[in-house]
């Protein structure tokens, strides 16, 4: 048995600190993998969270099945440990252009209308924040879907719930950072 | 920017709020926002929410790789900088590859406005460079009044590429149709140019594979303009860069884009169907796609009580399979013209009643003339008469006796004419009203001439079984079986007399059925109406598995496979022989016969198939049957794949609530159920209870044995109140219902003991399983499958009881059956083992069960076994020591 699947079977058991260990253990794997990739000539689109989740999870996990409650685990760790990763990216790219613009994803994507209000990683992120002030579990969904790249099917299946109950915690998750970021940005 | 408390509990509130909105549904947004009574605060936070779940294209829906930032910056510092002639004005719109500038022209004695588009600084990849320059090519190709056109091309000095197109000064089309509140009439001709422009670029053999509502503009004075061809691609151009590119927008982007799968020119249809289908309902199509990627039935089901048709173009385009869709724009646009001239479109089931309530919409004048279709048919006359004129030649043509021909037509004149109330009504008539107004009044007109008035009777029992109104349909197969009778019309009066038994069994009117289908046997037993012969043995065989009188249906269809040959040369050998297999494949299904049972339900649904084609709902059928038989052999998957077959089929060919409809949607629940798919299963069962409740009542046994499977559905998933609650409100209902000795019952009063075990009641719990498996002998005798597979659970709670020697006799009765029917290697045989090894232990601790144990855990080592067998695998990792065991299990 690999370290990460003992690691995971503690977890499952209740050890809290077997999950912090497991996290620590998958960043620096996600990171390599994912820095790889954010180095390339345009890294945004090279970068799709779940082929890196996915290669994190073969590796670490010795090619093992994993019984659900620790896949749950993983995906949750490597989920957390990908908005880490891209964070942490994302800020230094704003650093290193000392105040320039961040690349903004427009709220309004039209090419003939005008430019709508803009968000960025960091923005979201912060609203990612409150948003798990209000809802832990919405939070969590959140970084499983967006951040790790899974689909409300796979996340249905993982957590054991409906893919209604999900698809609907997931509008309401998305609605509220929608609704905070269109807030939070500062008219073109 | 952390929320204040204030805040949190403004949203906190809001959210709730919110969770209701999404539960309910409402029509009337204003006025639901008025009764949820919320302080003005939380009330904006809520409008803000509800206004972002409607808002279509979120970045939240996007990839977070298109959220990174771009480390060589963004270029929105272009502004004031010439590019080849242009001078870049403001930024209008950045995509993933590219921004658009507004530009201007000014070194001409003319000013030009153009949208510029410059590939990003820094993705100046060769890859991406030859998309841009295809889209110059494309564009330039495109010459066409609705799609934005290409002015000018180059590279900036820097050696950016740049192309700049014609600048639409507009709006998107979502919103100008919102803007406008178009009706629907204007949206589907506003929305015939985009069907237009994109049919031409399909001529031009060029798919646009980027379209929704941001690139379809429409300009001041209503002309629509179709904007980025940016990966749009040549249909003849190898797809081999399409797997890597995958640039699309999700909600819009075809089932076959997102797979990565083909594409042609029916993906851009797909797109325009769920683009039509946002512009008609004012709703986002992501929120509304199904699992396949079509849309689903009730997003679709407000625009159909408003225009059937046009909600039938709507799914037709967005269907799933790029096969079933319109295979091109131009075939698109063909059915919206269609729809615009009241004219038979192509996307709906061409039935006669389809085309009868369409010509009554057109031609309220001639609307006899439809009735005569239906009537025709059965007269034996041509077909399509579409004016009334036309039909009353050629029916008096045709008929010797013409004036019997004309007390028909009278009649059916009569029935519209002026002095009739519906006449003045504005809404359109509907094919029920049609159909009752005739039978109706038929009696009193046709009363001279029995044999016409017993063919327009029998046209309109068939008709109305079609439409799932039964009770119509055997009062009048009975009315026109009399009619034939005495006209010495035997055969015809057979027909009619098995029309009317099916109706009753279709209506669940169980008991009237037996003898009338005896009678028709009887009836029919001169060797010139085998074939009706065959049929009502059939329809009675049948008949017997819902009485559960497994050995009688057995003796028939043994009679019915001898009697085949005699039909052999009959032209209607594959049907008559096709129904017979797949009844036998659900008598092999009721006595265990699995195999037996697969075997004859290929063999149906190839006869079926050569005769019917795949799509007939008796393939249907035998595919059903396959799928349970599966389904009982443990093979999920396979099972799922043929139930999911099975129910296209029967969602295309009947109305929605429609017995066949329902049965199918019932044997997939059982699928998910038995699965272990908890959770779907429960999702499936509420929405499927809930709509049996809701069309059949909440008595019908049908209603009844859904409310079972959800209990059963949340036994699985853990949640025991609800179960509890579940089945304690369904159990006296299937008491009541099914007759001693009927499977369900037995079936139901095993699971429901394990659910009282579970729950510490041990002495009802007892109670129930000896009931269940009374009945369960007395219905399949003890060597049984479904016997043996009750077993199993009563063994779990006989071990949880600490009675390893009562469970292992249990065993010891269910194994060899289980090992028959299912072969040695099987789930059910390997839970028989673990549990057979549990026993032994609990027995004598020192016997050694370590290898059967271990065998029995390496075979269930997978998700669903964890999922369907927690305890016992749990029980068993413990006592060969590969896992604590924790607390509760003890």
């Amino acid at each position: 048995m690999t370290e990460i699947t003992q690691l995971l079977a503690a977890a499952r058991d209740g050890d809290g600190d077997a999950l912090k260990q497991v996290f620590e253990d998958i960043y620096p794997e996600l990171k390599r993998l994912a820095s790889a990739r954010l180095a390339g000539a345009r890294a945004g689109h090279t970068i799709t969270p779940t082929v890196l989740v996915n290669e994190t999870y073969l590796k670490l996990s010795g090619a093992r099945r994993l019984d659900l409650v620790d896949r749950r685990h993983f995906f949750v760790c490597a989920s957390k440990a990908m908005r880490q990763i891209l964070i942490d990216h994302a800020r230094k790219a704003n650093a290193q252009r000392r105040g320039g613009d961040q690349a903004a994803i427009t709220l309004t994507e039209n090419l003939s209308g005008e430019l709508g209000p803009t968000a960025t990683l960091l923005d979201l992120n912060e609203a990612l924040a409150d948003l798990g002030e209000l809802d832990a579990q919405l939070h969590d969904l959140v970084e499983l879907k967006f951040f790790g790249g899974l689909t409300v099917d796979e996340i249905a299946d993982l957590t054991e719930r409906s893919t209604r109950s999900v698809k609907r915690d997931w509008s309401r998750a998305r609605a509220f950072l929608h609704a905070q970021l269109g807030q939070s940005a500062p008219p073109p | 920017m952390s929320l204040s408390p204030e805040q949190q509990r403004q949203w906190r509130e809001a959210d709730e709020a919110f969770s209701r909105y999404l539960q309910e549904q409402p029509d009337n947004l204003e006025g639901w926002l008025a009764g949820q009574a919320l302080g003005a605060a939380v009330a904006q936070r809520l409008k803000q929410l509800i206004d972002a779940h409607l808002t279509t294209q979120s970045p939240l829906d996007q990839t977070v790789s298109e959220w990174v930032p771009d480390a060589s910056g963004a270029n929105s510092a272009l502004t004031g900088r010439r590019i080849g002639d242009w001078l870049l004005e403001d930024p209008i719109g950045r995509g993933g590859m590219a921004s658009v500038y507004r530009a201007r022209r000014d070194t001409d004695s003319f000013d030009q406005i153009a949208a510029v588009k410059l590939l990003n600084v820094g993705l100046i990849s060769s890859r991406l460079r030859d998309h841009f320059d295809r889209e110059q090519q494309i564009l330039a190709a495109l010459q066409h009044p609705h799609i934005a056109g290409l002015l000018d091309a180059g590279l900036a000095e820097d050696g950016t590429p740049f192309i700049a197109m014609e600048f639409v000064d507009g709006q998107r089309i979502d919103e100008h149709v919102d803007a406008r509140s178009l009706g629907t009439a204007a949206i589907v001709r506003l929305f015939l140019q985009v069907c237009d422009a994109v049919a031409f670029a399909q001529q031009n053999l060029v798919v646009h594979r980027d379209l929704k509502p941001s690139n379809i503009m429409v300009d001041s004075r209503g002309s629509v303009r179709l904007l980025d061809f940016g990966i749009a691609r040549l249909v003849e151009e190898s797809d081999a860069e399409a797997t890597t590119t995958r640039a699309f927008t999700p909600g819009y982007a075809a089932p076959e884009q997102k797979a990565g799968r083909q594409i042609t020119t029916a993906t851009d249809v797909y797109a325009l169907g769920v683009v039509l289908f946002q512009l008609l309902t004012g709703q986002a199509p992501s929120q509304h796609l199904d699992a396949d990627g079509g849309l689903a039935t009730n997003a679709l089901a407000a625009l159909r009580r408003r225009d059937a048709d046009l909600a039938n173009i709507v799914a037709m385009a967005a269907r799933p399979e790029p096969s079933r869709r319109y295979a091109s724009a131009a075939e698109l646009a063909q059915d919206l013209r269609l729809w615009q001239q009241n004219r038979p479109i192509v996307a709906s089931p061409d039935t006669t009643l389809y085309r009868l309530s369409k010509y009554v919409r057109r031609h309220k004048v001639g609307v006899t003339a439809v009735l005569l279709t239906t009537a025709i048919g059965t007269i034996g006359i041509a077909s399509t008469l579409w004016q009334a004129q036309r039909a009353r030649q050629a029916l008096v043509q045709a008929n010797a006796n013409a004036e019997q021909a004309q007390a028909v037509q009278d009649f059916l004149l009569e029935m519209f004419d002026g002095a009739d109330p519906w006449s003045n009504q504005n809404e359109p008539l509907t094919a029920n009203q049609l159909l009752d107004k005739a039978q109706e009044n038929l009696p009193d007109r046709l009363n001279a001439f029995p044999l016409q008035k017993a063919s327009v009777l029998a046209a309109l029992a068939d008709i109305q079984r079609k439409l799932g109104r039964f009770d119509q349909s055997v009062e009048l197969a009975a009315e026109a079986a009399d009619l034939f009778r005495e006209a010495g019309r035997e055969k015809d009066a057979v027909r009619l007399s098995l029309v009317q038994a099916n109706a009753l069994v279709d209506s669940l009117k169980l008991e009237p059925v037996e003898a009338l289908l005896k009678e028709i046997i009887e009836a029919s037993a001169e060797p010139s109406m085998i074939e009706h012969n065959m049929k009502a043995r059939m329809d009675l065989a049948r008949l017997h598995s819902h009485t559960g009188r497994y050995e009688e249906q057995s003796a028939l269809i043994q009679e019915l496979l001898t009697d085949l040959p005699k039909i052999e040369q009959q032209p209607k050998f594959a049907q008559v022989a096709g129904s017979v297999y797949a009844t036998a494949a659900e008598n092999y299904e009721n006595t265990g016969r699995y195999w037996e049972a697969i075997d004859a339900a290929e063999q149906a649904m190839t006869l079926l198939t050569e005769a019917f084609g795949p799509d007939h709902p008796w393939v249907a059928d035998a595919l059903g049957y396959r799928a349970t038989a599966s389904f009982f052999l443990g093979e999920w998957d396979v099972s799922e794949d043929s139930m999911n077959r099975m129910l296209t089929i029967l969602r295309s060919k009947y109305p929605p609530r429609h017995p066949q409809l329902l049965w199918g949607d019932y044997q997939y629940g059982r699928v998910l159920l038995e699965g272990g798919r908890y959770p779907q299963a429960v999702a499936h069962f509420e929405e499927f209870h809930q709509a049996c409740a809701d069309s059949i009542g909440v008595d019908d046994p049908r209603t009844v044995m859904a409310l079972i499977n959800l209990g059963h559905s949340y036994h699985g998933l853990g949640e025991l109140e609800k179960a509890r609650q579940t089945l304690d409100r369904a159990m006296p209902l299937v008491r009541a219902q099914t007759s001693p000795g009927n499977p369900k019952l037995g079936v139901a009063l095993v699971r429901y003991g394990t659910l009282l075990s579970d729950q510490g009641e041990l002495r009802a719990a007892r109670q129930s399983f000896d009931d269940g498996f009374q009945q369960l002998a007395a219905a399949t005798g003890t060597e049984h499958p479904q016997y043996a597979r009750g077993l199993l659970l009563f063994a779990q709670f006989q071990l949880s009881q600490q009675q390893p020697s009562a469970a292992l006799s249990s065993l010891d009765q269910a194994l060899p059956v289980l090992k028959r029917v299912y072969g040695d290697d099987h789930e059910f045989v390997w839970v028989g083992l673990l549990l057979q090894g549990l026993a032994q232990h609990g027995i004598d601790p020192t016997q050694d069960t370590e290898e059967q144990l271990g065998q029995s855990l390496a075979a269930l080592n997978d998700d669903r076994s964890q999922i369907k067998y927690p305890i016992p695998l749990q029980l068993a990792r413990a006592i060969l020591g590969t896992e604590q065991l924790s607390a509760s299990e003890g």
